[in-house]
């Protein structure tokens, strides 16, 4: 029986057309992936059926949900109908769930607000049994824990929970692991899997990813613009490709940059023996805090000219690595050195190896100053050098940064809210490039990206090491990125590197069981 | 929680402690004899002496420390230099006027900024919001003792509701002492419930768009259960926060309302203390208002544990 059906959908906000022309059905017991970029309109698709639009919103054509009209439904319908016919699961974990309220009472919550003469403890009996559903068993995971004192993807779990407490008809999922780590992202699928099967409801899965959606839906729906371009049996679409953008989409999510092996024997970077303690907070009033290690006696190099990546998930002690590198932590142990002299002078950064030094980091909205023009903004790290060479023809040398990372000298002159978040990330990478450091930290530099942007950022990455003798430390959660631009590779784990060698030989044969589970838990295209 | 709890606890008390000393030094350092100014420019200077050791004033700063300090301890704040009289008796009086007119003001303030506050926040960017923010706006601005006048005129004067001011004692009945405070406490209410509906709007706001909002709203609660059962709470710490400063504010702060409406408060006290050199009064009259606000404070901590569980964990 057909569970959604969405005709001729258009919705505007305050005047900006959003969604032209969206026609598109589900079925119950099936799963329909819903896959586009960001402004693409695929999660405003998903609140026209929940109708929870953002006010000044205009929609037209016709939606149904089961027997629910839900574009003429009143209010009051529509709230029956959240989170009983039809519930979504968001995908921020971290923020989705209120800080206050335990999650029994969350759960609870979707019970009681349904069904209101149903007994408070009934309710909560019911939302430890879909608690547990979602692999939160009460004798592990009490339902008196609050939101904080889980991970991201229990967090995600309890979501989940609280959206199949009434067992729905239609479940959305609006990029629901896109913000967890790769071997969480697994179990999330398999749990919505699960779902489906044993509840046969209907599953509209959206998401960025490809591979994602192509291992678990049945149709696939492709979206550009506000508009569908393309739509069929999953099986189909990818053997068949008809649109070029679906082929194009497909391209950049396998895209491999060409690149020159320049390394040569000479280490940039060496990394000792380096261990970081953090201190946590007592755990009575007298007793002596404990420490965590988050990085665990980790040494490497890196050569001039390599491109070595560094994996890991959330927690693991990439991001404390980096960080170290950089001089920006106190070491408990061991060394780093920077051709060959110490990072840290003391307690200070030795100032004399900072400029040899540049990172790029994830965000690209929120790691620029709004107020700066990008001229200042690329020309910050001019600061480094010694002798002013520079002064004078400041804008001379900007432009000749931008126009490395393929933007227009002119743009020197605009504000950062004026460019898209691939542009900021060009501008980024020029800020880095403007000292001409020796070496370049990619943190996470291309995870915010949609992919057609990241196979830019990587040919350009790739191009730039060629031209400038960059070398890299790419430091991601995505395996096929990495896989795609590193010549070697270190996995790292609970703050130790457990297995290090030739991107193309761990990735085809990996020793350790760590690196078996990430790769194994990695979705791959058709 | 309980760790928490005691952890503030040991800081009320340190506190405490570093006001006293504070407080002590201050009244110290400053220059001028109360017994030399209690006898007027051509006193002897043995008569000067008799009096500073009547008063207590020959012995060390140290023990006289320790004595007030033991005999705040045992509800014995001395005598006042000017009037002769129990500085404890003094400040009872006065506390007993002050006291309820802090409450009043606050709990009007607290009761206008709520729903106000909230109403402002549930409908931003619409008309309601707009003029609620425009009266806000001028309650903050209107000094509060021309608006006490302006009180007085109407409501005294032309409508004889209430009287001009005084304060019948409240020997007299409970609303009689309950009349005479409320055109006071209306006007020390005014701009505290403007600043008060102020913050709540501003954080009732953005609690509102946050993700946990939007869980809410799918799961099927209308706008208005989604902000009673999830908003409210998480838009609460920085309420707390200006409810406190506000107590602390209007214990103390009455002094011109009090002038306005000829209240004996604590107030009044203090200032004619300050003008006849009575340092023992001025003395404890400051002890009892640092004393209220740390209580206060502390008061406040614990509701932000109360409020939020993530903070019970943490010292």
């Amino acid at each position: 029986m057909t569970l959604l059906r969405i005709e001729n959908l258009s919705l505007s906000i305050r005047g900006t057309p959003i969604l032209k022309d969206i026609s598109l059905s589900l079925d119950e017991g099936k799963v329909l992936g819903v896959i586009g970029e960001s402004g693409s309109g695929k999660s405003m698709t998903a609140y026209s059926i929940l109708q929870l639009l953002p006010s000044g919103a205009v929609t037209t054509g016709r939606l149904s949900v089961g027997v629910i009209d839900t574009l003429d439904a009143s209010e009051e319908d529509l709230c029956k109908m959240r989170g009983n016919e039809v519930s979504i699961v968001f995908q921020e974990p971290m923020t989705a769930l209120n800080p206050l309220k335990n999650i029994g009472q969350q759960v609870a919550e979707s019970i009681l607000i349904h069904e209101p003469k149903t007994k408070r403890t009934e309710a909560l009996t019911r939302a430890r049994a879909a608690l547990a559903r979602c692999e939160l068993p009460e004798d592990r995971f009490s339902s008196s824990l609050y939101p904080h004192e889980l991970s991201g993807g229990q967090r995600q779990r309890v979501i989940i929970a609280l959206a199949i407490a009434l067992r729905p008809k239609l479940l959305i999922a609006d990029e629901p692991t896109t913000a967890l780590d790769v071997t969480t992202q697994a179990e999330i699928l398999d749990l919505l899997k699960r779902l489906v099967r044993e509840d046969g409801m209907g599953l509209m899965l959206i998401s960025h990813d490809l591979a994602v959606v192509a291992d678990i839906a049945d149709d696939i729906v492709i979206m550009k613009d506000g508009r569908i371009v393309e739509c069929g049996a999953a099986s189909r679409i990818f053997r068949e490709m008809k649109h070029p953008y679906t082929r194009a989409l497909y391209e950049a999510s396998s895209h491999v940059p060409e690149r020159v092996p320049a390394r040569s024997q000479t280490p940039l970077l060496t990394v000792r023996d380096v261990v970081r303690d953090y201190r946590m907070p007592r755990a009575r009033l007298f007793t002596k805090p404990k420490h965590f290690r988050a990085v665990d006696h980790v040494s490497f190099d890196i050569f001039k000219g390599e491109s070595l990546g560094l994996v890991g998930e959330s927690g693991c002690g990439k991001s404390t690595l980096t960080r170290a590198i950089l001089g920006l932590e106190q070491l408990q142990g061991g060394e780093i050195l920077l051709n060959g002299t110490p990072i840290l002078h003391g307690k200070k950064v030795n100032s004399g190896l900072r400029r040899q030094m540049q990172a790029v980091f994830q965000d690209p909205y929120g790691s620029f100053n709004p107020r700066h023009r990008v001229d200042r903004l690329v020309s910050e790290p001019l600061h480094l050098l010694e002798a002013p060479e520079w002064r004078g023809h400041r804008h001379e040398v900007v432009a000749d940064a931008l126009r490395a990372v393929g933007l227009s000298p002119d743009d020197q002159f605009k504000y950062i809210h004026e460019f898209s978040g691939g542009q900021r990330q060009r501008i980024a990478i020029a800020r880095a490039l403007i000292i001409q450091p020796d070496l370049i930290l990619l943190d996470e530099a291309t995870s915010a990206l949609d992919v057609s942007i990241r196979a830019q950022i990587l040919d350009l990455l790739a191009s730039l090491a060629a031209s400038h003798g960059l070398t890299y430390l790419f430091i991601s959660h995505d395996l096929s990125v990495v896989r795609s631009i590193t010549d070697r590779v270190l996995v790292m784990k609970s703050g130790q590197i457990v297995e290090e060698g030739r991107t193309d030989e761990v990735f085809e044969n990996p020793k350790h069981a760590y690196t078996k589970a990430l790769i194994a838990a990695t979705p791959v295209l058709p | 929680m309980a760790r928490y709890f005691l952890i503030r606890l040991v800081s009320l008390v340190i506190s405490l402690i570093v006001a006293s000393v504070v407080i002590f030094s201050l009244i110290e350092i400053i220059p001028g004899d109360p017994a030399a100014f209690m006898l007027g420019i051509n006193a002897q200077e043995d008569t000067v002496a008799a009096l500073r050791a009547e008063l207590g004033l020959d012995v060390s700063p140290v023990t006289r420390y320790f004595e007030w300090i033991g005999g705040m301890m045992t509800g014995d704040f001395g005598t006042s230099y000017t009037y002769r009289t129990p500085v404890t008796e003094m400040i009872g009086e006065r506390l007993w006027i002050s006291l309820p007119l802090a409450l009043i003001a606050l709990a009007l303030s607290t009761l206008i900024a709520f729903p106000v506050g909230i109403l402002a926040a549930s409908r931003r960017g619409s008309m309601t919001d707009t003029v609620i923010m425009g009266f806000t706006q001028l309650g903050v601005a209107i000094p509060n003792f021309w608006f006490a006048m302006l009180m007085v005129l109407v409501f005294a004067i032309n409508l004889r509701w209430f009287s001009a001011g005084g304060f019948p004692g409240w020997d007299e009945g409970f609303l009689a002492g309950l009349k005479a405070l409320t055109l006071p406490a209306v006007s020390l209410a005014l701009p505290q419930a403007s600043i008060l509906a102020r913050v709540m709007r501003s954080a009732l706001v953005d609690t509102l768009d946050e993700d946990f909002m939007r869980t809410a709203r799918a799961k099927g609660l209308n706008r208005r259960q989604a902000i009673w059962r999830h908003a409210l709470r998480n838009a609460m710490i920085p309420v707390l926060t200006i409810i406190g400063l506000q107590f602390s504010f209007l214990l103390a702060g009455a002094i011109i309302i009090e002038n306005v409406f000829f209240l004996p408060g604590l107030g009044r006290l203090i200032f004619q203390a300050i003008s006849q050199r009575d340092l023992i009064v001025v003395e404890s009259v400051v002890m009892l208002l640092v004393f209220a606000v740390i209580v206060v404070n502390f008061a406040v901590d614990i509701a932000y544990a109360l409020v939020d569980p993530r903070l019970r964990r943490q010292a």
